[in-house]
C-alpha cells in the first residue's frame, strides 16, 4: 500500500495508507487535483488540525477504512443518536474540548461519518436535559433577563406540556 | 427529580473556593456551541427533536437564535411528516416551519384522537388539500398516526382507500408480507366480514398490478389471502386445539385453488407461524 506525509499544524508528520487517508474528502480531492504523486516525500499540511487531533482523527479513519461509503443524505427521515456503532462510543469519550476540536477538524478534512458522529454525541449530551442542565453541561451563563426567560418559557411551553 | 435535588443541595455543602476552583477547570474543558462556526452548531441542534430543541431554545440567548432556525424547523418537519400540501404552496410573508410544526403537531395529536377532526384541521388551516390523493399522502407518510384511527377513517373514505392502496408497493414481496402491509391500513377484516371480499379483491388488483409476473390470478391471489387469514386465526388462536400442520396447510391451499403452489405454500405457512397474525389487532 503506498503512503502519504500529511503534517499536522505543530509540524508533526504522519505516514499514512492512501486509502485510510483518503477517507478525508479533502484530502482525496487535494491528491486527484493537484496530481500529487503518491511516492512523493513531501508531506501535505494540514495548518487547520494539531498532531493530537490528527492522531485521534487517523484512528478513526484506520477503523473505518472498510465501511461502505456513506447513503445518500435523506432528508426525510427522522434522525436517530442511538445508532452510533460501539467504536465510536468509545473513541469519542474524550473531554468536551477534544470533540469539538474533532467536529471542527472532521469538518476542515470533510469526513462525513466522524463529523456525524461527533455531532450525535455533542447532541446526545444536550437530549433529555432542562435548560439548567444544558447550561451546567456546557459551562454557559444565562444571559437572560427574568422577563426575558418568562417570555421564552412561555413561547415554548407547547413543547413541554407533552 | 427528588435526586437532582438532593445533589444539589450535597453541592452547597462544599466550600464556596473548591466550588469556584471547580467552576474554573469546567471553563477550561467545556467549550460552547458559540465557538464552534453556526453551522456546525446547527448540524449538531439537527440531531434533536422539537422537544429537546425548544429546552435548548431557553438556555440563552444565542442557543435560542440557532434553535430558532428555520432549517431545523423544517428538517423536523419533513421528517415527521413526509408529505403535506404545504410544503408545495407559494410560502407567504411570515411563513415558518417551526409554526408549521405546532400545527402538524397539534392537529396529529387531534387526528389520533379522532381522525375526522384532526383532517378537518389540516383542511381548515390549509395544511392539507382536500384532495383523497392528498390525504393518503399525508397518512402514508406520517408514521406517528394512529393507525387504527387511519382504519377507522378509511373506512369512510373509500376514495382515499383507494389512493392510499395505490401507494403500497408491493413489488417483489411475498404475499402474506405484501398482505400485512396492506392490513396496516384497513380495518381488521374480522369485524367487518362483509367487506373483507371487496377489500380483498382492491389488495388482489394491486398485488398484481406490482408484481404482473407472479403466475397468479386475482381469484387466486384472493384465495390465497383467505387461506393466509384462516392460517393466522388456527395457528394464533388460543380456542384451536389441534393446530394446522405445514403439510395439511399445503394439502388445504391445494384443495382450494388449482394455482397453488407447494413451494410458496411451504413459505407462507413458515412466515404466519414465525411472524405471527397476517392483520393484528393492536398495533
Amino acid at each position: 500500500m503506498p503512503n502519504i506525509k500529511l503534517q499536522s499544524s505543530d509540524g508533526e508528520v504522519f505516514d499514512v495508507d492512501v486509502d485510510v487517508a483518503k477517507q478525508s474528502i479533502t484530502i482525496k480531492t487535494m491528491l486527484e487535483d493537484l496530481g500529487m504523486d503518491e511516492d512523493d516525500d513531501e508531506a501535505i499540511p494540514l495548518p487547520n488540525v494539531n498532531s493530537a487531533i490528527l492522531g485521534k482523527v487517523l484512528e478513526w479513519c484506520q477503523f473505518h477504512k472498510d465501511d461502505p461509503p456513506p447513503p445518500e443524505d435523506e432528508e426525510n427521515r427522522e434522525k436517530r443518536t442511538d445508532d452510533l456503532c460501539g467504536f465510536d462510543i468509545d473513541f469519542l469519550k474524550v473531554d468536551q474540548g477534544t470533540l469539538f476540536e474533532l467536529i471542527l477538524a472532521a469538518n476542515y478534512l470533510d469526513i462525513k461519518g466522524l463529523l456525524d458522529a461527533s455531532c450525535k454525541t455533542v447532541a446526545n449530551m444536550i437530549k433529555g436535559k432542562t435548560p439548567e442542565e444544558i447550561r451546567k453541561t456546557f459551562n454557559i451563563k444565562n444571559d437572560f433577563t427574568p422577563a426575558e426567560e418568562e417570555q421564552v418559557r412561555k413561547e415554548n411551553s407547547w413543547c413541554e406540556e407533552k | 427529580m427528588g435526586h437532582s435535588l438532593r445533589r444539589f443541595r450535597h453541592d452547597s455543602n462544599v466550600p464556596p473556593k473548591f466550588r469556584r476552583r471547580n467552576l474554573l477547570n469546567m471553563k477550561d474543558k467545556f467549550p460552547d456551541l458559540n465557538e464552534l462556526p453556526p453551522e456546525l452548531g446547527l448540524m449538531i441542534l439537527s440531531n434533536l427533536n422539537a422537544t429537546d430543541l425548544c429546552l435548548a431554545m431557553c438556555v440563552n440567548d444565542f442557543w435560542r437564535q440557532l434553535a430558532l432556525d428555520d432549517v431545523l424547523w423544517q428538517g423536523l418537519c419533513y421528517a415527521t411528516w413526509g408529505s403535506v400540501s404545504a410544503y408545495d404552496k407559494k410560502k407567504e410573508v411570515g411563513f415558518s416551519y417551526r409554526e408549521l410544526y405546532q400545527r402538524l403537531d397539534d392537529h396529529s395529536l387531534l387526528f389520533n384522537y379522532n381522525a375526522d377532526v384532526g383532517i378537518e384541521y389540516l383542511l381548515r388551516d390549509g395544511i392539507l388539500d382536500d384532495d383523497p390523493k392528498a390525504i393518503a399522502y399525508f397518512i402514508n407518510s406520517t408514521n406517528r398516526l394512529d393507525r387504527s384511527q387511519v382504519r377507522q377513517y378509511v373506512t369512510k373514505r373509500p376514495d382515499v382507500l383507494d389512493e392510499l392502496i395505490k401507494l403500497d408497493n408491493y413489488k417483489d414481496k411475498m404475499l402474506p408480507i405484501a398482505l400485512r402491509t396492506f392490513f396496516s391500513n384497513v380495518e381488521s377484516p374480522f369485524l367487518h366480514g362483509s367487506r373483507l371480499q371487496a377489500l380483498l379483491e382492491k389488495f388482489a388488483e394491486r398485488y398484481l398490478a406490482c408484481n404482473p409476473q407472479c403466475g397468479l390470478s386475482k381469484d387466486g391471489v384472493c384465495i390465497l389471502c383467505y387461506s393466509l387469514i384462516l392460517l393466522s386465526i388456527d395457528l394464533t388462536s388460543p380456542h384451536v386445539k389441534n393446530k394446522m400442520s405445514k403439510r395439511e396447510f399445503i394439502r388445504n391451499v391445494r384443495q382450494a385453488t388449482p394455482e397453488a403452489n407447494d413451494e410458496l405454500s411451504g413459505h407462507m405457512y413458515d412466515n404466519i407461524y414465525l411472524v405471527g397474525h397476517i392483520a393484528p389487532q393492536k398495533w
